[in-house]
C-alpha cells in the first residue's frame, strides 16, 4: 500500500514536472510567466484600487496575498476539471489510479506558486515590512491551501470527466465568484449588518486566514475552524463518492 | 497464476446525452440505457508455463478479456485473480510525449508502467542502443518519425522480463532489420515469462507461440 503510494507520488511529481515543460515549451521566461501576471496586477490594480477604496499603502500587500491565494485556488479548480483528459492515453495500458490526476494539478500549481515568491517578495520589500518573516509565512500557508484543495481537486477531476458541462461550467462562473470574494476588496468594507451574507462564502474564510497569517502574524480560529471543519465534512463526503465509484470512473473515459 | 471465476464485464452505455449534466436532473430515465455486455460467464486458469493464445473475430471481446487479465477494467460481477507483476501492452505508443526527448520518453514510459524500478543512466543507454537511436536521445520526439517512436517504446517494453507479459497482437515494428531483432527479443522475453497471453487474429503467429488457444465469440469462450 505504502509502496505504491510512493510510486503514485513520484508518478504525480513527473506528469506535472513534463506539463509545466510543456506548458511554456519554447518560452524564454519559462514558468516565471504565471509570477508575472500577478506582479502585473498587483503594481497595476494596487495603486489604483488604493484610492477607489480610500486604504492607505496596505491594501498594495493584502491585494498581493488575496491574489496569491486566489491563483493558487483558481488554477487547481480549473486544471482539475482537465486533469483525467490531459492524461488519458496513460490508462490505455496501464490502471494508474483515481488518485494520480489530482495529485499531478495540485504538484503542479505548488511549483507554480513557489515561483511567486519572487513578485511576493519584490512586493512585501517595497510596500510592506519584515519582508523576510512574510515570505516565509507563505510556505505554511502554501501548505495549509494545499491540504484543503487536495480533495477538491480530486472532487472536480472525476465529476469532470464524468459530466462535459463541469468545465464550462467552472470557466464560467470563475469570475463571478472572483467579484464576489473579498480578493481585490476588504471584507472590512462591508457594513456590520450586511458581513453574514460574506461569511458563507468559504473563499472570504480563505481570504481572511491569508491576510492574517501573513500581515499580523497571527492565525484567524473562527475562520480557521469553518476551513477546517467544511474540509472533514467535505473529506467524508468524498470517501463514500470514491468507494461508490472507485470501479467506475475507468469507463467514463 | 491468473485465474477467472464466473466473471461477466458490462460496459456502461454513457450516451453522448448521458455525458450532460441536466440530463441527471430533467431527463433521469432516459439516459438509463442497457449497458452493453462484453464478456459473459468467462472461466479461464491460466497457469505457470502457459502460453495463451486469444483468437476471435472483431467485436468478440477479446481486448476487453485483455484488459480485464491485465488489472486495467474491473469486473462487474465474478472473481478475478491477476499476477501482480504483469506487463501489458495493449497500445504500444501511448503515453508519448512529441515535446520531450528520447531520454525522458524512456523514463515517464517507465514511471508509468513501472517497467523497471530505479531505472538508471546505463539502462537508458541500453534501451536506445538497442532501439538504435542513441545519437538522437537529445532529441524531441517530434523530430522522430514513427517507426523510431515505436523502436524506442518496443526496445522500453521488452527491457525487462515480467512474470507476466500481455500482448495486444504481435509487436513488430521498425525496418526489415530491426524486426528481426523484435522477434529475436520477444521470443526470448515469452520464453522466460512465466505467463505469456496474446490476443490475434493470426491464427498461424498463434499457433507459432503459443502453447493453448482459446476462442472468444460474443463475449464467451467457445468450448
Amino acid at each position: 500500500m505504502a509502496n505504491r503510494l510512493f510510486k503514485h507520488l513520484k508518478l504525480a511529481i513527473w506528469l506535472a514536472k513534463i506539463e509545466i515543460k510543456s506548458r511554456y515549451n519554447r518560452t524564454a521566461l519559462g514558468s516565471f510567466w504565471s509570477s508575472i501576471l500577478l506582479f502585473v496586477m498587483v503594481i497595476t490594480i494596487g495603486p489604483l484600487y488604493s484610492i477607489i477604496f480610500n486604504q492607505g499603502i496596505e491594501y498594495i500587500a493584502n491585494l498581493a496575498i488575496g491574489l496569491f491565494a486566489w491563483q493558487f485556488i483558481i488554477n487547481n479548480v480549473l486544471d482539475s476539471s482537465i486533469a483525467f483528459q490531459k492524461i488519458e492515453n496513460l490508462y490505455q495500458n496501464k490502471n494508474i489510479g483515481i488518485f494520480v490526476p489530482s495529485f499531478k494539478t495540485l504538484v503542479l500549481n505548488i511549483i507554480l506558486s513557489l515561483h511567486q515568491l519572487l513578485p511576493m517578495a519584490i512586493i512585501f520589500f517595497f510596500w510592506s515590512s519584515e519582508f523576510y518573516l512574510k515570505l516565509l509565512l507563505l510556505l505554511p500557508l502554501l501548505f495549509f491551501l494545499s491540504l484543503v484543495m487536495y480533495p477538491i481537486n480530486l472532487f472536480i477531476s472525476l465529476i469532470s470527466l464524468r459530466f462535459k458541462d463541469v468545465q464550462s461550467g467552472l470557466v464560467s462562473i470563475n469570475f463571478l465568484v472572483f467579484f464576489l470574494s473579498p480578493i481585490i476588496w476588504s471584507k472590512d468594507l462591508i457594513p456590520v449588518e450586511k458581513k453574514f451574507f460574506i461569511q458563507l462564502n468559504p473563499i472570504t474564510h480563505i481570504m481572511t486566514i491569508s491576510r492574517d497569517l501573513i500581515l499580523n502574524y497571527k492565525l484567524s480560529f473562527n475562520s480557521f475552524e469553518i476551513i477546517i471543519l467544511l474540509t472533514v465534512i467535505f473529506n467524508i463526503f468524498l470517501y463514500f463518492f470514491i468507494k461508490k465509484i472507485k470501479n467506475k470512473f475507468i469507463f467514463w473515459f | 497464476m491468473i485465474n477467472l471465476k464466473n466473471v461477466y464485464l458490462n460496459y456502461p452505455n454513457y450516451s453522448s446525452d448521458g455525458r450532460y449534466i441536466k440530463n441527471v436532473f430533467f431527463n433521469y430515465k432516459k439516459k438509463i440505457i442497457k449497458d452493453y455486455k462484453i464478456l459473459k460467464n468467462i472461466n479461464l486458469t491460466i497457469n505457470k508455463g502457459e502460453k495463451l493464445g486469444i483468437v476471435g473475430n472483431n467485436g468478440s471481446g477479446k481486448s476487453s478479456l485483455l484488459k480485464v487479465l491485465s488489472g486495467l477494467l474491473p469486473a462487474t460481477s465474478g472473481t478475478v485473480q491477476i499476477e501482480k507483476n504483469t506487463l501489458a501492452i495493449l497500445n504500444i505508443a501511448a503515453g508519448l510525449e512529441d515535446y520531450l526527448d528520447a531520454k525522458d520518453n524512456i523514463f515517464s514510459l517507465n514511471l508509468i508502467n513501472d517497467i523497471k524500478p530505479n531505472l538508471n543512466e546505463l539502462d537508458i543507454q541500453n534501451i536506445l542502443k538497442f532501439a538504435e537511436l542513441e545519437k538522437y536521445s537529445k532529441q524531441p520526439l517530434k523530430t522522430f518519425s514513427d517507426g523510431m517512436k515505436l523502436r524506442l517504446s518496443f526496445s522500453l517494453y521488452t527491457y525487462q522480463t515480467p512474470k507476466c507479459l500481455i500482448l495486444d497482437e504481435w509487436l513488430s515494428v521498425g525496418d526489415k532489420n530491426f524486426k528481426e531483432k523484435c522477434v529475436k527479443k520477444l521470443n526470448d522475453i515469452i520464453s522466460s515469462s512465466e505467463i505469456f497471453i496474446i490476443a490475434s487474429h493470426d491464427e498461424d503467429l498463434i499457433n507459432r507461440v503459443c502453447n493453448r488457444v482459446i476462442r472468444l465469440n460474443d463475449g464467451m469462450i467457445e468450448q
